[in-house]
């Protein structure tokens, strides 16, 4: 009997049917904080189980043509119709496989909305969301370590979007790294900075320009296709939230005091850009 | 001389006065310098190497012979990273 599970992360509701009980367990288990009913609008992903990998294509790719995108890997293959919201989705029974494809999918639906995946993790406080970005190794999950996770959208992947046509926000995702799972809770608050951060011995604070921002949003965020209007987007997209975001490099260590960086954070929430 | 052109599958876009350009085969983003950039603006398939040595040197504190050396060496950087067509 075909099972439709709904999961939403942020603005975008996706709507999987499928027949296969190993997919339906993965779904409903491994995004279960995510899970909602089914949107009248959204994206409906028809998935069938496929029993081992068919090519030897290791990293995704994005593949646009005839309205038509293809995302592929050797353990998943989907083909969308661009202007239906209707996807078919063949993958093997392994989360790690479906959570990849889920990551590409959601990067390409992003865009449409000037939003993107950054490699980062996000903090909430008060209204707020403060974005730590950097490539693996920079401290993404020692921040979260020492900031908490009870308040924590991610330690590997945030999902950033224009709410509304108008302001940025920042959500949780169910991409998690070291830490490998969340508190439980879901945010989706305004940006208000983007830190790039690296360790240091003490903790330090500096200014970005616009397109050292930009540099750094563009070197952090997951992006697979080789599609030249997608990578068109990508730019007026990290042009867009440079512009209106006020970003830095934070240098911190483990030893830093939590208390150091949330007065750091306070003080940089009422500084204007 | 030689008409020189953007490449077809690059994605580019100016931010914060400086452009980045993703060469969409590779994936590689490259960042060009203030004065890179300004010669990126006027490289539209109508200026030749030439004319973009006249360019700066109008533009900047230059010589001419030191304009075209550095038009030059940017030229051969953008068309070794295959960023250019040549007309």
């Amino acid at each position: 009997m075909e099972q439709s599970i709904s999961v939403g992360i942020g603005p975008f509701v996706i709507s999987f049917k499928t027949k296969s009980e190993t997919l339906s367990f993965i779904l409903r288990n491994r995004y279960k904080e995510y899970l909602k009913r089914p949107a009248k609008s959204g994206e409906t992903v028809k998935a069938f189980l496929v029993a081992k990998p068919f090519n030897s294509i290791q990293s995704p790719r994005v593949l646009r043509g005839n309205n038509e995108t293809v995302i592929t890997r050797n353990d998943f293959i989907s083909r969308s119709k661009s202007r239906q919201g209707k996807t078919d989705l063949a993958v093997t029974g392994n989360r790690y496989s479906l959570d990849s494809w889920l990551r590409v999918f959601l990067s390409l639906r992003a865009l449409k909305r000037n939003g993107l995946l950054l490699h980062s993790a996000g903090w909430a406080m008060g209204k707020n969301t403060f974005i730590f970005a950097g490539e693996s190794g920079r401290g993404k999950s020692s921040i979260i370590r020492i900031l908490g996770k009870k308040n924590a959208l991610s330690d590997e992947l945030v999902l950033l979007y224009k709410k509304r046509g108008k302001e940025y926000f920042g959500c949780s995702t169910p991409f998690w790294g070291e830490l490998s799972k969340g508190s439980g809770r879901l945010f989706d608050r305004k940006l208000k900075a983007i830190f790039f951060i690296r360790h240091s011995k003490n903790l330090e604070l500096s200014k970005l320009s616009e397109s050292e921002a930009a540099r750094g949003i563009l070197k952090t965020s997951l992006f697979f296709s080789k599609h030249p209007a997608d990578n068109s987007k990508l730019l007026e997209t990290a042009a867009k939230i440079a512009r209106h975001t006020p970003a830095y490099e934070l240098g911190f260590s483990l030893n830093t005091p939590r208390s150091d960086i949330t007065r750091l954070l306070d003080e940089v929430s009422r500084w204007k850009k | 001389m030689e008409k020189i052109k953007k490449a077809k599958h690059l994605a580019y876009r100016k931010i914060g006065g400086i452009f980045f350009v993703v060469d969409s085969r590779s994936s590689v983003l490259h960042e060009l310098s203030e004065t890179a950039s300004f010669l990126w603006e006027r490289i539209n398939g109508k200026n030749s190497e030439e004319d973009l040595s006249e360019i700066l040197s109008g533009e900047f504190l230059v010589t001419p012979e030191q304009a075209k050396r550095d038009v030059s060496e940017f030229v051969e950087e953008l068309k070794k990273a295959k960023l250019l067509e040549i007309l």
